[in-house]
């Protein structure tokens, strides 16, 4: 596979010996100075681009304004676009490749600016016999826009082979390394850039990626989890705050509500008396964020309503008004909420309950090695996951289902945050049953809470008098209704189809296997 | 990924030049381009300053040993180029003795979804074998025209032929080129073709130097001449084809084609 070679290069000249030794090596060139080139990288706040071993840059210079998708292993750009501005989302993207590449990858998510950087340089353009460009080779002097001033990274150099022609490549390498003395480097201009300003790639990670330690306390591996989720939720405040994109909200209250769920996971276990407080003050923060969340979903699926109703009519647009409207006050709540005392409150004092890694982490039932309890906590859940689902049938009702969904939910939170206390097969096929179950509950319960907010709605315009309004509310809610209908039916037919055809004996298997396993 | 050929049963035409150019503007949009140069004669591959060779050839291609390995970068971005050999002579005779001898192409290219958005392939004149694969692969196929006697008889020929053969799973998108205004034939035709025919483009490309300057240039007119007249042309006409792309996707072309066949 073809891939771009970085040398370290001592000093800051270096374009006199580059041209020497391409010239040795039998090329010609022709050179390009770098007078200023302005390089900008981008990612999502939570790294999706560079988890997915791409990186997005732009770079402004003399050509313009270009947007560069590079393949992070390789060094070697997959696409590049001329663009007026950065796209902030997705959907600012032109069509193509690009778009098509980053569009799953980052969903709502909007492309935020990780580090700027400076680059001044020479590029030289490798030719062969045809005065085609075979290969490209370039003196890179960074400076990176830090807080406190410009820092200068090393000075490299930097050959990029050109697709198919692997000859100048293989010649120039070992010129560089034994005529030059050169040193090659593996980390990326990047990876340096965010060391200079006192950042490392992935420093943000929405769920925690934390080991247990063999014979962890339970307590003590909880409380890891704790700080992490604490940090999660305050690492998204800004970008509730100021809206950056729909991803702050909900991760804030992911771990929101993974923290309430493994509260109340462990409430024997973790037993202070003030645990239970902020198991309360956590609920606050979750019914404090959940309107806003609500209504960005329903508002995401007016492109459907606009399927269903046959176009966007003025009566849609009405709908969608009084939600925004509606959406504004819950949001100006939700801020005040977040700038509350009790908020202010609830962080600290929790933060320092989890500073103090005192015996109450250790001591009693907190002190059972985590990998012994969480498998524990899992055989008991899924055996209660498994009876009410059995008992859910077409008569049963949309809080029945809900109530499973939450089951289904703090289930996948212990596997989950705690990887390594079960076998790793037996999580996965665990997790990949309750996502299948999670993803027809969660249609359900979006379907159930878009539906009572639109006979609210349907209500509201009745009683102003505006009728053409209520019969397309009316009318939303029948399709919502038949949409939670199909949901739940197949919801059924799903736990039926794993009851019988294994999933069942699967689970006793695995309830099974976990019985022994903590024996 | 579009796979648009560029094809004319009549040599001379314009062929390369549309697809180089083309391909460039594609690929200056930021639409990661490919362009296939499929004629022994290489001028596609000329033109990016490529040597027409393959290592194992037509029959190292056609046994499966992948395209991906001889496609070379071009001095563009976002342009790569599958160079032309000498022994694409013989393709026909290799797609002869295939399994599914006119679907080799597409088989081909599959291989490369998701890697293009476009896929222009530069075709050799004539109508044979490879003309069928070429026809099969093809969403959309670019019929340079030149607006004289011959070339409007190759375009019937062309038309008469996709028709008999039930070749109706691509598009046909003729457009004129080498139009010199100062003939009244060109003048005539290019007016009133189109009045028979409404799938071809409305723009067309002028007979100009900047276009046979190319072969000294050893570029794209856009990249040499971005400001002359052809390499407008060119814009234009590109600008057009992606137009027509998406009404072809809703279907409408189709229905336009066929209603001015009737009227034909």
């Amino acid at each position: 596979m073809q891939k771009a070679y970085h040398f370290a290069l001592p000093g800051q000249s270096g374009s006199e010996a580059l041209g020497t030794a391409l010239r040795h090596a039998g090329f010609a060139f022709r050179r390009h100075p770098i007078s200023l080139l302005q390089r900008v990288y981008y990612d999502t706040f939570d790294w999706r681009l560079y988890a997915a071993g791409l990186l997005l840059l732009s770079e402004e210079g003399g050509e313009g304004l270009r947007l560069r998708l590079r393949e992070r292993n390789s060094g070697l750009d997959v696409v590049v676009i001329d663009v007026v501005d950065v796209p902030r989302f997705a959907e600012n993207l032109p069509q193509g490749v690009m778009r098509k590449r980053l569009a799953p990858l980052i969903e709502e998510r909007r492309l935020l600016p990780l580090v700027s950087l400076e680059n001044r340089g020479d590029e030289f353009r490798v030719l062969d016999g045809q005065s085609k460009i075979v290969m490209r080779a370039a003196i890179e002097r960074y400076r990176v826009d830090g807080g406190d001033g410009r820092v200068r990274l090393r000075s490299r150099i930097a050959v990029v082979p050109v697709r198919g022609f692997a000859e100048p490549l293989a010649k120039v390498l070992p010129a560089l390394e034994h005529d030059l003395q050169l040193k090659q480097i593996d980390g990326g201009v990047l990876e340096e850039a965010l060391d200079a300003i006192g950042r490392r790639p992935l420093d943000y990670r929405a769920r925690p990626d934390l080991r247990l330690k063999r014979g962890e306390p339970i307590g003590e591996a909880a409380r890891r989890v704790f700080v992490h989720l604490l940090d999660v939720v305050e690492a998204n405040e800004d970008g509730v705050r100021q809206e950056t994109d729909a991803g702050f909200l909900h991760d804030l209250r992911v771990a929101v509500r993974r923290t309430r769920s493994l509260l109340s996971e462990l409430k024997r276990i973790l037993s202070a008396p003030h645990f239970g407080h902020y198991r309360a003050e956590f609920a606050w923060l979750s019914r404090l964020t959940g309107p806003v969340r609500d209504l960005d979903v329903h508002l995401a699926a007016f492109h459907r309503y606009e399927r269903w109703l046959g176009g966007s009519g003025p009566e849609l647009e009405s709908l969608r008004a009084a939600l925004r409207k509606r959406r504004t006050g819950e949001r100006r709540a939700m801020l005040e909420g977040l700038a509350s005392p009790q908020y202010r409150s609830l962080k600290k004092g929790w933060r320092s309950v989890l500073d103090e890694a005192d015996e109450r982490w250790r001591s009693g039932d907190a002190g059972v090695p985590a990998d012994e309890t969480v498998r524990e906590l899992v055989q008991r859940r899924h055996e209660r996951v498994l009876a009410r689902g059995r008992k859910l049938d077409r008569d049963s009702e949309d809080e029945d289902f809900h109530s499973l969904r939450k089951q289904v939910k703090k289930l996948r939170y212990l596997i989950e945050l705690f990887p390594g206390a079960m076998h790793a097969g037996e999580a996965r096929a665990m997790l990949d049953d309750l996502k299948s179950m999670q993803k027809l509950l969660g249609r359900h319960h979006d379907f159930s809470v878009k539906l009572s907010v639109m006979r609210e709605l349907k209500k509201s315009f009745r009683e102003q008098g505006r009728g053409d309004v209520a019969a397309a509310a009316k009318s939303l809610c029948e399709r919502l209704q038949d949409g939670k209908r199909e949901a739940e039916q197949e919801f059924i037919r799903l736990f039926d189809r794993m009851a019988a055809d294994g999933v069942g004996k699967k689970a006793r298997r695995r309830a099974g296997k976990i019985r022994e396993s903590s024996q | 990924m579009k796979v648009l050929a560029c094809y004319n049963i009549k040599g001379g035409v314009g062929k390369t030049a549309a697809a180089v150019n083309l391909s460039w503007l594609s690929a200056r949009e930021g639409f990661r381009t490919l362009i296939w140069d499929l004629d022994p004669q290489g001028a596609a591959s000329f033109y990016f300053r490529v040597s027409p060779y393959v290592p194992a050839g037509a029959e190292g291609l056609m046994r499966g040993g992948g395209l991906r390995s001889v496609i070379k970068g071009t001095d563009h971005e976002n342009l790569d180029l599958l160079p032309a050999d000498f022994s694409y002579r013989n393709l026909d005779l290799l797609l002869d003795q295939a399994i599914k001898p006119q679907r080799c192409l597409s088989a081909l290219l599959k291989a490369l979804e998701g890697e293009y958005d476009y896929i222009f392939l530069d075709c050799p004149p004539g109508i044979t074998l490879l003309s069928e694969n070429i026809f099969r692969a093809s969403d959309v196929l670019l019929v340079p025209t030149i607006p004289t006697t011959l070339s409007l008889r190759a375009l019937d020929q062309l038309l008469r032929f996709c028709r008999r053969e039930g070749l109706d799973d691509f598009s046909i998108l003729p457009f004129f080129t080498m139009v010199d205004g100062r003939r009244a034939l060109h003048r005539r035709i290019v007016e009133e073709l189109p009045r028979q025919i409404p799938a071809m483009l409305a723009n067309h490309i002028p007979y100009a130097s900047d276009v046979e300057q190319m072969g000294l240039r050893r570029s794209a007119v856009g990249a040499y001449a971005g400001n002359g007249r052809s390499a407008r042309a060119y814009e234009d006409t590109w600008w057009e084809i992606k137009m027509r792309l998406e009404w072809i996707e809703d279907g409408g072309l189709r229905a336009a084609y066929a209603e001015g066949e009737k009227l034909a």
